[in-house]
C-alpha cells in the first residue's frame, strides 16, 4: 500500500480516504458480519485438525490494472511453457536432448510419473488449471515464487471473497472499477470441458474428491456445485470395458472428463498405491487408452518441482522462442558443488526449502533463523543435498490487514489461477494470502494464513 | 442421475431429522400432560422409551424412570445414539458430505441448528427446560423443512429426502399409535378414566391432530382417534398421508429415472397401503396393536428393500483409514 518513501500508493489513494471516513465500529461490524458469513456457510479449511472458517481480511487488496496487464501476459506464456514441457517430458524429451535441463532432473523428480509415458491426453492438455504464487518484493517487481499444478486450491475463496466484499463493503466498489471474477466457474467448465476425449457434444465431467475428511473439501464441493456437475468419491467410481463410470441408483453412467483433487499415487489402486481407497481400479488404463480425461493430468509433478524451477526461465525460452515476461526468484541447486558451497556460506541470507515440502513446512528463513537451526538444515543438506534448494530471500510486500480492530502491515503474496482450455485464461487478481501472524512470511492456509479479495483496478 | 451414496446419504439425512422433531414433540407433551395432570407419569415417560428407544435396556442400566432421566436420555445423553444431540450431529455431518447437492441456504440452515445446539448441556437443560430445548428444535426442524420445500428443485435429490422423511413418519406414527392401542380392548378403572382421557388428547397432540378432531368429533373416544391418526388422509402425519407420500416420491422417483418402474419397493408399498385400507374396519377393532405392528413391519421391509434396489452400490466410507488418506492429500 505504501511505497518506499512512506506515501500512499496512488492506487491506494481512494480507498485509503474513504477508510479514514469509516469509522472503526463499522469496519468491526462489517468483518464480524463477513466472520459469520464465513462460518454459518462452513467456509472452512483444515488447521491444526480443526475445521475454522477461512480467516478473511476485510480490506481489498489493489493491483493497477496496466501493471496487471503485464503480470496477466507473463503467466500465461509461464503456464504455455510450463504444459509443453510436461507434454514434452512424457514424449520425446526433447528439451533433455538439446541440453536445457538433465534427464537426471526430469526422472529423479518426485512428481514424474513413469506410468503415464507415451500417453497423449486430449489436445496434448497436462495444465488444465494452475496457480502460479507471486510476491511483489520492495522494489515493486513482480516475481514467481512456486508453480502450483497438480491440485492448487483457492479458487473457492477468491470467488467466495468477491461476494463477501460486495455484501459487507460495497460503497469501496464505487471508488473503483474493479475486474470481475465472476467469469471464473465458466472459464473452468469450458476448460474442462475442452478436455473431452469425445469432443464437445458429449461432455461429462465429475469431480473426484478425497472426502469431507480433507482440509480443502469445502472447495471441492463448492466447485462441483458451481460447475453442476456430480460430486464423487473413489468408491462411487468404477472401470469396466476400460471406461470409467460413476454408480448411480439404476446403474452406471459415464464419466470422461474426472477433475481430481487427490494425489497421483492415489488415483489407481491397481497400479499404484495398492493401498489407496480414494482411487479407481483401472483409471490409468482407461486414460491411457483416451477414454477419459484426468484433470490435472497425472504427473505434472515434473514440472512443479522445486528442483525444476530453476530451469524454468531457460524451459519458456526453449518452447516459446521468447524471454521470459516474469522474473523468478534466484535459485541454487544444493546438489551441484558450487551453489552448495555458496549456499552453505549464505545460509543467513537464504531461504532453505525441501525439495519435495509443499504447504510451507520443512523450510529454513535464513534470516530469522536462529544459530543452531541454520546449522541443523546445513547437516540436513550436506546428507541429502539433491533434496534441497536455496533461494534468495525475498521481501514480501506488505497491505494493511484489519486486525483486532487495527490497521497492521501483514506480508501478503498473490495467487493468480489459469485455466487452461484451447487458450489460457488468467482470472483477475487471484487469491491474496496474508500471513495473520506479525512479521509472519508463512501464508499458507494450512499453517493458519488468511485472506483477501484481490482488485485489479481502473 | 443420482450416486447411490448421495442417494442414500439424503435418504438418512432426512429419516434423522423427523426422528428429532419427532423426538422435541413427545417430549413437549408428555411433559405438558405431567403437568397437567399432576401424576407421576412413570408410565408415559416408559412408553416414550418404547417409541424412540430401547425400553428394556434403559431399565436394565437405570433405576428410575421419570421426565428427568428419560428427558436427559432422549435429548443430550452420549449414551443414546439417538438423542436430539447425535442425531443433529449425525445429520449435520453426513449432510457435509453432500453439501453441493443442498441449497446454500438450507446448508447453512443445518449447519447452524449444529452449531446453536452444540450450546446446549446439562445445565441449560436445567436453567431453560425441556421446553425451550424441544421449541428450538421444532423451530429448526421447520424452518429446515420449509427450505427443502422452496430453496431446492424438486428433482431426484429432493424426492429422496421427502421419502426419508415420509418412511420415517409412517414408521414412528404407527409405533407411536401402536403402544397406545394397547389399551383399547381395557376400559380404565374408576378414576383412571381422566386420565386415560388426558392420555388420547396427548396422543392427539403429538401428530397436531388435536384441534382438527376437535373440528370433527364431538368426543374423545378412543377408537375415532386411533382411526384419526391411522387412517386421515388429510392429516400430514397420519399414517396414511405418510405412506401415500412414500408411494408418491418413488412414483415420481421413477419418472425421474433415478429408480426402476416396478421396483419391489413399490409394490411393497402399494401392498402396505392396501393392508392399512381393509384392516381399517375389521382388524382395527379388534386387535389395533397387533394392526399397528404390521404396519410398521411393512414399514420395515420397504426400507430394506429401497436399500437394496436403489442404495446397493453405495459404500460406506470405513473410516480410520479413509480418513488419513483423505487428510493427506496435498492441496497446495
Amino acid at each position: 500500500m505504501f511505497a518506499a518513501d512512506g506515501a500512499t500508493r496512488a492506487v491506494y489513494r481512494p480507498l485509503s480516504s474513504r477508510l479514514d471516513r469509516l469509522n472503526a465500529r463499522h469496519l468491526d461490524l462489517r468483518s464480524a458480519l463477513a466472520q459469520d458469513g464465513f462460518v454459518a456457510q462452513g467456509i472452512t479449511f483444515s488447521h491444526d485438525g480443526a475445521e475454522r472458517a477461512f480467516p478473511f481480511d476485510v480490506l481489498p487488496r489493489l493491483i493497477d490494472a496496466e501493471e496487471w496487464q503485464q503480470i496477466e501476459r507473463g503467466i500465461e506464456q509461464r503456464v504455455r511453457a510450463l504444459d509443453a514441457f510436461v507434454r514434452d517430458v512424457y514424449r520425446h524429451r526433447r528439451a533433455v536432448h538439446d541440453g536445457v535441463i538433465p534427464n537426471a532432473r526430469v526422472i529423479n523428480s518426485r512428481g514424474f510419473l513413469r506410468e503415464v509415458m507415451g500417453i497423449t491426453p486430449p489436445l496434448g492438455r497436462h495444465v488444465h488449471l494452475a496457480g502460479i504464487d507471486l510476491v511483489r518484493g520492495g522494489d515493486g517487481r513482480w516475481l514467481v515464487l512456486e508453480d502450483n499444478l497438480r491440485n492448487p486450491s483457492g479458487l473457492s475463496y477468491v470467488l467466495q471473497n468477491r461476494v463477501f466484499m460486495r455484501r459487507v463493503f460495497p460503497e469501496a466498489f464505487s471508488d473503483y472499477r474493479v475486474a470481475p471474477v465472476g467469469q471464473a466457474i465458466s472459464q473452468l467448465r469450458a476448460g474442462l470441458a475442452a478436455a473431452s476425449p469425445d469432443g464437445a457434444g458429449e461432455v461429462r465431467i465429475a469431480v473426484l474428491t478425497p472426502g469431507p475428511e480433507n482440509a480443502a473439501y469445502y472447495e471441492h464441493a463448492f466447485l462441483a456445485q458451481q460447475l453442476g456437475v456430480p460430486l464423487v468419491e473413489g468408491s462411487d467410481l468404477v472401470v469396466r470395458g476400460q471406461r470409467l463410470y460413476m454408480k448411480t441408483t439404476v446403474g452406471r453412467e459415464r464419466v470422461n472428463v474426472l477433475y481430481r483433487r487427490i494425489d497421483d499415487d492415489f488415483l489407481d489402486p491397481s497400479c499404484l498405491r495398492q493401498d489407496s481407497l480414494l482411487g479407481v481400479g483401472g483409471l490409468l488404463q482407461a486414460y491411457r487408452q483416451g477414454n477419459v480425461a484426468i484433470c490435472n493430468a497425472p504427473g505434472n509433478g515434473v514440472a512443479d518441482d522445486k528442483s525444476t524451477y530453476a530451469y524454468v526461465p531457460d524451459l519458456i525460452r526453449y518452447y516459446t522462442h521468447e524471454e521470459p515476461i516474469l522474473d523468478q526468484v534466484q535459485t541454487f541447486l544444493l546438489d551441484r558443488d558450487e551453489d552448495r558451497e555458496y549456499a552453505l556460506d549464505h545460509l543467513e541470507d537464504l531461504v532453505v526449502k525441501s525439495v519435495d515440502g509443499s504447504g510451507g513446512y520443512g523450510i529454513l528463513v535464513g534470516p530469522h533463523a536462529s544459530p543452531e537451526e541454520r546449522d541443523a538444515m546445513a547437516r540436513r543438506v550436506v546428507a541429502d543435498p539433491a533434496g534441497y534448494i536455496a533461494q534468495e530471500t525475498v521481501s514480501l510486500s506488505r497491505a494493511p490487514a484489519y486486525i483486532d480492530g487495527e490497521f497492521r502491515p501483514r506480508h501478503v503474496d498473490l495467487r493468480p489461477f489459469v485455466m487452461f482450455g484451447a487458450q489460457p485464461t488468467v482470472v483477475p487478481g487471484g487469491l491474496t494470502r496474508v500471513a495473520l501472524r506479525e512479521g509472519s512470511l508463512v501464508v499458507n492456509s494450512s499453517q493458519g494464513g488468511g485472506g483477501k479479495d484481490t482488485w485489479v483496478v481502473r | 442421475m443420482m450416486l447411490a451414496r448421495v442417494a442414500e446419504t439424503l435418504f438418512t439425512v432426512a429419516r434423522d431429522l423427523e426422528r428429532a422433531e419427532t423426538t422435541a414433540r413427545l417430549l413437549e407433551v408428555t411433559h405438558a400432560m405431567e403437568l397437567e395432570t399432576g401424576q407421576s407419569g412413570a408410565e408415559d415417560w416408559g412408553t416414550l422409551l418404547q417409541i424412540l428407544s430401547d425400553h428394556d435396556a434403559f431399565v436394565a442400566a437405570h433405576r428410575t424412570i421419570d421426565g428427568a432421566t428419560v428427558g436427559w436420555h432422549l435429548t443430550l445423553s452420549d449414551e443414546n445414539p439417538d438423542s436430539i444431540q447425535a442425531i443433529v450431529a449425525r445429520a449435520r455431518s453426513r449432510a457435509r458430505s453432500v453439501r453441493d447437492r443442498l441449497s446454500t441456504e438450507l446448508w447453512e440452515a443445518l449447519n447452524g441448528f449444529h452449531i446453536e445446539f452444540a450450546d446446549w448441556d446439562g445445565s441449560r437443560m436445567q436453567r431453560e427446560g425441556v421446553y425451550s430445548l424441544s421449541r428450538v428444535v421444532r423451530q429448526r426442524s421447520y424452518l429446515l423443512q420449509g427450505l427443502i420445500e422452496t430453496t431446492m428443485r424438486h428433482d431426484d435429490h429432493w424426492t429422496f429426502l421427502r421419502l426419508g422423511r415420509a418412511l420415517e413418519r409412517a414408521t414412528l406414527s404407527a409405533r407411536l399409535v401402536g403402544v397406545r392401542a394397547g389399551d383399547l380392548s381395557q376400559s380404565p378403572a374408576d378414576g383412571g378414566a381422566l386420565l386415560e382421557q388426558h392420555r388420547w388428547e396427548s396422543l392427539l397432540r403429538a401428530g397436531f391432530a388435536d384441534e382438527p378432531y376437535a373440528r370433527t368429533h364431538p368426543e374423545i373416544s378412543p377408537r375415532a382417534v386411533v382411526r384419526f391418526l391411522v387412517l386421515d388422509e388429510r392429516l400430514p402425519r397420519s399414517v396414511a398421508y405418510a405412506l401415500g407420500m412414500v408411494e408418491e416420491c418413488q412414483r415420481s422417483l421413477i419418472g425421474d429415472l433415478s429408480m426402476a418402474p416396478e421396483a419391489p419397493p413399490l409394490q411393497l408399498t402399494r401392498e402396505a397401503r392396501a393392508y392399512l385400507d381393509e384392516g381399517a374396519s375389521a382388524e382395527l377393532m379388534l386387535d389395533a396393536a397387533g394392526y399397528l405392528d404390521r404396519v410398521q413391519e411393512y414399514c420395515a421391509r420397504i426400507e430394506r428393500s429401497i436399500r437394496t434396489t436403489c442404495f446397493a452400490a453405495a459404500y460406506r466410507r470405513p473410516g480410520g483409514e479413509w480418513d488419513a488418506q483423505a487428510q493427506g492429500q496435498s492441496q497446495n
